[in-house]
């Protein structure tokens, strides 16, 4: 009975020692990984924090009129209120007058 | 006996039956019996043991993967980078000020071997730097700076020296995305993070707050607006030879201050200790005699007073008055008889000192102290003036032809910003507003200073100042944003010979959402620039603000007014969808 005893808690005992064991290093691997993770977030983080910045001085108004003066673009103007379509409907509408004023000028032209 | 008692537990002297047995074997089962216990308290022992590793192993796995962020705290990674200051963004979410990491290049002299080579090296690298200096300090074998607040470039530079004295210091650094942009707004930090002026210092405290700094500070101001009006201005200084300028554009139903520039400006990236008066923030901090900007708040009173409609007609009057040893006059020869808003309209100094008379001191003081006109502006900065009557020791104890000066708006220097701040009070409703600069979920209600009729009459007449042919204010009447507007001529206080030319416009003038105030100092005339005046083109010959001030105006209103609209729906709906239909 005795001898029967022992055995099973040997054998608990054994499993766990190697419960134990696997779980301590389990726990090890997780802290190892959290930390080079963690690691690697904060190297990313600091990558976005430094290519925000970048990102806003380079979309930035002032840098933008300055390059483009600098390719010699020609500069931006304010859209005209006349010029200002609102759908593609509109456009097609207004390019229709356009052109009715247009054939109506060449007829005209023409007889004279 | 006894020892033999003594020895045997189990015997018992009342004991009347008796049995034998082997005591040889008793003895071996109870030794036995002795023996497993003994063992049987080491597995519960061991087991224990090995139960309360398993527990402390549990319960530290549950700690780190449900304690994730004390344990693995950024503070406690020295990898992490945490900015000491909270961002600051305007009102769209465009990044204006962040905090980096950069670095000070400091020298440990006991680390140099070769001092000359070393200094060689420094002279060919950076002619800039003073290299008696640096070799005195050397020469003390003191720890010292090199180089402050080192760029890509220079630490490249001083890494590739190879030298084991030069330390790179790490320490945060403010960085400004639009450098001169917000230059008299932002202000500037120290080396240690502590703001020194401008924003920076007044929210000093709220931008360290640890618990916020993953929350930026958003201000009212639009980046993109801001940029177009501080280019607009710079081009006038050059067409105008202006020696300064600001420009102000607010929110006139809330006080958001959209846009506020001030020239000359700075790049605040450079940290230069700038003591210039010149570049003061003209518009919060500069206190100006603003001219006829003032006579649309006598008009307003005397018209809230009801002393007056914009019909009245007022007659015979005197080309001059004279005023204890002052004489009052007009720039221009006016009909004897003008109406309340062609006196506006015409910007009559007599006319306007007519209604002042009408209104009596008592009632105009009063209506001064409502608009707090004499009072230091309030607004979220450090930098702010403080308003005065020229030969005043106190502000209220007028002497004689105080009012009649004031009421055409000489002998009394406010700040820019209060004048707008006005003009947005007339404008609105009459309601009283508080300028701001921080972006607010709720906005205080204010007292009227006059009723919402008295605010349609004066949009009104202020429209007429643009578009009617006696109007000061022809080259602001932009198609499509209804602009109004009163303009102000007036002599620099304390150098007469400077002119300053303002001009102060609501838009749109049916229902003001916005006010836009244009200053420029001492502006010449533009010889060689062509004016689209009313259709006809013509050559620059005059110097008023009407024809500086109104004109840079109107180009700025002209750019901002479609990006306005387009954030603004109902500016939109009843000013772009009109033009479709």
């Amino acid at each position: 009975m005795s001898k029967i005893n022992l055995i099973i808690s040997i054998f608990i005992f054994s499993i766990l020692l190697s419960i134990t064991s696997v779980i301590k290093n389990k726990t090890r691997i997780i802290e190892k990984s959290i930390y080079q993770i963690d690691r690697k977030i904060a190297a990313i983080e600091k990558d976005l924090h430094e290519t925000q910045l970048d990102y806003f001085y380079v979309s930035s108004p002032g840098y933008l009129s300055k390059k483009i003066k600098q390719l010699a673009f020609i500069e931006y103007m304010p859209m005209d209120f006349s010029r200002i379509y609102f759908s593609y409907r509109d456009f097609t509408d207004s390019q229709k007058k356009i052109t009715i004023l247009k054939i109506d000028n060449e007829k005209k032209t023409k007889k004279k | 006996m006894k020892r033999k008692r003594k020895k045997n537990k189990d015997f018992n002297i009342n004991q009347k039956s008796f049995y034998f047995e082997d005591y040889l074997e008793t003895n071996q089962k109870n030794k036995k019996v002795k023996n497993s216990n003994i063992s049987q308290d080491r597995v519960y022992l061991l087991f224990f043991l090995f139960f309360s590793l398993i527990t402390i192993f549990s319960i530290k796995i549950i700690f780190v993967s449900l304690k994730n962020l004390e344990i693995y705290n950024k503070k406690n990674n020295s990898s992490h980078f945490i900015a000491l200051r909270r961002d600051i963004i305007d009102r769209n979410g465009i990044l204006i000020s962040r905090n980096v990491k950069s670095f000070h290049a400091a020298i440990k002299p006991n680390l140099i071997k070769n001092k000359e080579n070393f200094l060689i090296k420094i002279r060919l690298n950076f002619p800039d730097l003073s290299i008696k200096q640096v070799e005195q300090k050397l020469d003390k074998g003191k720890y010292f700076y090199l180089k402050k607040r080192l760029d890509q470039n220079d630490k490249e530079k001083l890494w590739s020296l190879g030298e084991k004295g030069i330390i790179f210091e790490p320490f945060q650094s403010r960085i400004y995305t639009h450098a001169n942009l917000y230059g008299h707004i932002l202000g500037q930090v120290d080396y240690d993070n502590y703001g020194i002026s401008g924003v920076e210092k007044y929210f000093d405290k709220e931008l360290k707050d640890k618990k916020l700094l993953n929350n930026p500070l958003q201000l009212t101001l639009d980046t993109n607006i801001q940029h177009i009006i501080d280019d607009e201005l710079n081009r006038a200084l050059e067409t105008f030879n202006a020696s300064g300028g600001g420009a102000l554009l607010m929110d006139a139903k809330n006080g958001e201050v959209l846009s506020l520039v001030s020239l000359p400006n700075f790049n605040i990236n450079t940290r230069a200790n700038i003591k210039d008066k010149n570049y003061i923030n003209k518009i919060t901090k500069g206190v100006y005699e603003l001219g006829s900007i003032f006579k649309t708040f006598t008009i307003a009173l005397a018209i809230e007073k009801n002393l007056v409609s914009p019909d009245t007609i007022i007659k015979n009057i005197p080309r001059k008055i004279k005023c204890s040893v002052h004489e009052i006059s007009d720039i221009k020869k006016f009909p004897k008889d003008l109406s309340v808003e062609d006196i506006l309209i015409r910007s009559s100094n007599i006319g306007i000192l007519m209604l002042a008379k009408k209104i009596g001191e008592k009632d105009y003081k009063s209506f001064i102290q409502e608009t707090n006109l004499l009072n230091t502006p309030e607004l979220e900065l450090e930098e702010l003036g403080t308003p005065f009557i020229s030969g005043q020791t106190q502000s209220f104890e007028w002497n004689k032809c105080k009012l009649e000066t004031i009421s055409y708006g000489h002998g009394i220097a406010v700040t820019p910003l209060q004048a707008t701040a006005t003009y947005a009070a007339l404008a609105n409703g009459g309601n009283v507003i508080k300028p701001t600069i921080i972006k607010k979920e709720k906005y205080q209600d204010n007292k009227k200073i006059i009723s919402s009729k008295t605010s349609k009459k004066i949009n009104a007449i202020l429209r007429k100042v643009v578009t009617e042919k006696e109007g000061t204010a022809s080259l602001a009447n932009i198609y499509g944003y209804d602009v109004g507007g009163k303009t102000g001529t007036s002599q620099k206080y304390g150098n007469e010979n400077e002119n300053l030319n303002t001009f102060i416009s609501v838009f749109p003038s049916q229902d003001p959402k916005y006010v836009l105030l244009v200053m420029l100092e001492n502006p010449q005339v533009a010889t060689d620039l062509i004016y689209n005046y009313r259709g006809m083109q013509i050559k620059g010959t005059r110097n008023e603000a009407g024809w500086n001030s109104v004109y840079v105006a109107g180009k700025i209103i002209k750019k901002i007014g479609p990006i306005l609209a387009i954030k603004n729906k109902e500016f939109y709906n009843k000013h772009v969808a009109k033009k479709l239909n």
